[in-house]
């Protein structure tokens, strides 16, 4: 089974994510911001990372640029709603720009979920 | 009678006066004067001894030219028998004394002049006194005229019933016979200073192309616009009272509306009569626009911020409404009415979905994939998919230049932007039982680099200034509950915003209104790969 790292600090979204993904067949570890998940990134081996952008502590972007020191080839799939400052496209484009595979747009479904980790997880090495 | 006094006699009686006096008498035989006697003021005045001149003629005792000057003039009185005054000068301890002469003819019994009484009064003081007052007027006058070239702003002048007439600075009086001087004469200004000339000031020709004369301030109101400090103005000059900085809309003849302030105070004349106002007038239309235009720009801003961040927070909510609700809509049996209820909550959410998406666009938070597309294609294509959604009774006249140029911009949005704009134009139209709708396109005419600028211009009824100012606004709406979200046009802003373009709007109520939509265009090819990374997804499609 796929072990998949969630960094979102929305408990409701969490909720939601980490059941779609379930029921998708992955097994699926929490945490609550980018400091939580480094933590749970050094600690463990997963196949891919879903992580949320705007965040308290270490927001996505900074999660992206650290994790890369402990798993450098891990995929990751970017979930964003925007925010008051950069224009979503701006974010995205940063998030690509440190190797994110994909960028989502709240409010997704789940079908849009699955599908994107499954293109994703088969994409391989991000370049 | 003084003819008849011996000179002592003559000394005397000229002594009592507090001036300087001489007397000279006239020789029977010809031309010759001679002194008879001069008062001790004139001997101080002219630094002359009495008993020297005694007897003695003016050649004798005065220098040449005094002597010339002062026989000319006896020889004037004695032919004329008659006071004359004359002025005249003369040198005392080297120092020229400006002096007014006063020569009165003594004639006897029979009439015939016997001697002449000269009394020359120093008015050197006087004089000078006078030619620096003189000095110091012109010195005003030339600084008053220089500012008012040099000034921007109008010079008006009414009489006492609140008419425009001309600007005289000289007298600083109204001459109403001085011709209807229309200040929109472009002539530059010359002999100001000239008596009956009146001022042109410089650079107002803005404000002051107007033929004001006669005319009140009321009479040059542009009618289309709020009348702003016009009743304070008319009030304060009913009261005869100064005021300050009223600032009300003229309209000029060629139609275009100026905000002017005017400032004025009443005049009055020496016996306190009031003769009417003189002031100035400045045409502030472009700061106001500028001001108006910051603020709005300030306003969106901060609502684009504040959407941004909504968005960001009910997008999160969103998200597990939208994906439990799905969820278990697919856990229970279809065909029940748990499923049916379940199905409305998602469809509620998917609305919601949208709506945060529109408000996103108009804060520029969308997220977009923008690739180089031939606009003028895009545009041509918009056009004609918005015409066929309108109304039969509205016409849609084209004038698309098929430009080669190419925009970094979201084919999708192009097409949103050109229907919403059409959309609000039919909706204006609508109102009146239809009309036309101009849509343009092409390169814009300003020379600030490439740029297109995309028109959508409607003969419906126009707006007014605060719809005017609140038509980007998000939820503005000027229909009825129900009938629009009052969205379209705050779509339209922060899509084209997004562009790094922008939108603005000219109207006035029964003038329809015209939208530009100004588009930066690419400039090379280096830029043409600048759009997004493929893999990035698009939301608003």
């Amino acid at each position: 089974m796929k072990k998949i790292l969630l960094v979102e600090d929305q408990p409701l979204v969490r909720k939601a994510v980490r059941g779609a993904l379930e029921e998708g067949g992955y097994a699926v570890v929490e945490a609550a911001d980018g400091a939580d998940g480094l933590t749970a990134a050094r600690g463990d081996a997963f196949d891919l990372a879903v992580v949320d952008i705007w965040m308290p502590r270490v927001d996505g972007i900074e999660f992206l640029k650290e994790v890369r020191g402990v798993h450098p080839g891990l995929p990751v799939v970017i979930i964003s709603g925007g925010g008051p400052t950069a224009p979503l496209e701006v974010k995205a484009h940063l998030a690509q720009a440190h190797g994110a595979q994909e960028v989502l747009f709240k409010p997704f479904e789940d079908d849009e979920l699955l599908e994107t980790v499954a293109r994703a997880l088969n994409g391989g090495a991000p370049g | 009678m003084l003819t008849s006094l011996s000179a002592p006699a003559l000394r005397e009686v000229i002594e009592a006066i507090g001036a300087p006096v001489f007397v000279v008498s006239v020789d029977p035989d010809g031309d010759a004067f001679r002194f008879m006697a001069v008062n001790r003021c004139l001997e101080d005045l002219a630094a002359v001894r009495g008993d020297v001149l005694a007897g003695a003629e003016p050649h004798a005792v005065l220098p040449t030219d005094l002597a010339d000057r002062l026989v000319a003039r006896l020889r004037q009185c004695r032919a004329a028998a008659a006071p004359m005054a004359y002025d005249g000068h003369l040198t005392r301890h080297g120092e020229t004394r400006l002096v007014r002469v006063t020569l009165a003819p003594l004639v006897d019994a029979a009439g015939v002049v016997r001697a002449i009484m000269g009394t020359p009064l120093d008015v050197t003081d006087q004089r000078r006194a006078e030619q620096r007052l003189h000095a110091a007027v012109a010195e005003e006058r030339a600084l008053f005229r220089d500012l008012a070239q040099l000034s921007s702003d109008w010079f008006w002048m009414t009489d006492g019933r609140g008419r425009l007439v001309p600007f005289k600075p000289d007298t600083g009086e109204a001459d109403a016979d001085a011709g209807l001087g229309d200040p929109s004469a472009t002539a530059p200004a010359s002999d100001e200073g000239r008596d009956g000339e009146p001022l042109r000031c410089g650079g107002a020709a803005t404000v002051v192309d107007l033929a004001t004369a006669g005319l009140s301030f009321r009479d040059l109101l542009d009618t289309r616009l709020p009348e702003e400090d016009l009743p304070a103005l008319e009030a304060a000059m009913a009261d005869r009272r100064a005021f300050r900085g009223l600032v009300y809309p003229q309209r000029l003849r060629d139609g275009r509306a100026r905000v002017v302030r005017v400032s004025g105070n009443p005049r009055w004349t020496a016996d306190g009569t009031f003769a009417g106002y003189r002031g100035v007038c400045t045409d502030i239309t472009e700061g106001r626009n500028w001001l108006r235009g910051q603020i709005d720009r300030q306003r969106r801003e901060s609502l684009g911020q504040l959407a941004g961040g909504l968005a960001h927070e009910l997008n999160n909510l969103l998200l597990p409404v939208l994906a439990l609700s799905r969820r278990l809509r697919r856990r229970l049996p279809p065909d029940g009415a748990d499923a049916a209820m379940v199905q409305d909550i998602h469809d509620a959410a998917s609305h919601a979905r949208d709506v945060v998406r529109s408000v996103m666009a108009f804060s520029g938070q969308g997220a977009t994939e923008r690739r180089p597309i031939m606009i003028a294609d895009v545009i041509g294509r918009a056009v004609d998919l918005a015409a066929g959604m309108l109304p039969p009774n509205v016409a849609v006249v084209r004038s698309i230049e098929p430009l080669a140029e190419t925009a970094a911009v979201r084919s999708a949005d192009v097409a949103q932007v050109v229907v919403n704009l059409m959309s609000n134009a039919a909706d204006a139209l609508a109102a009146g039982g239809g009309g036309t709708i101009r849509v343009g396109f092409g390169l814009a005419a300003d020379g600030r680099g490439a740029r297109a600028v995309l028109r959508v211009q409607d003969d419906g009824p126009g707006m007014d200034a605060a719809t005017r100012d609140s038509a980007f606004d998000p939820f503005f709406t000027t229909k009825g509950v129900g009938d629009g979200s009052g969205l379209g046009l705050s779509v339209v802003y922060g899509l084209v915003k997004g562009w790094g373009g922008e939108v603005t709007v000219a109207t006035a109520p029964g003038e329809g209104a015209v939208f530009d939509v100004v588009i930066p265009l690419m400039v090379d090819d280096a830029e043409a790969g600048a759009g997004m990374h493929s893999g990035t997804r698009d939301v608003a499609g």
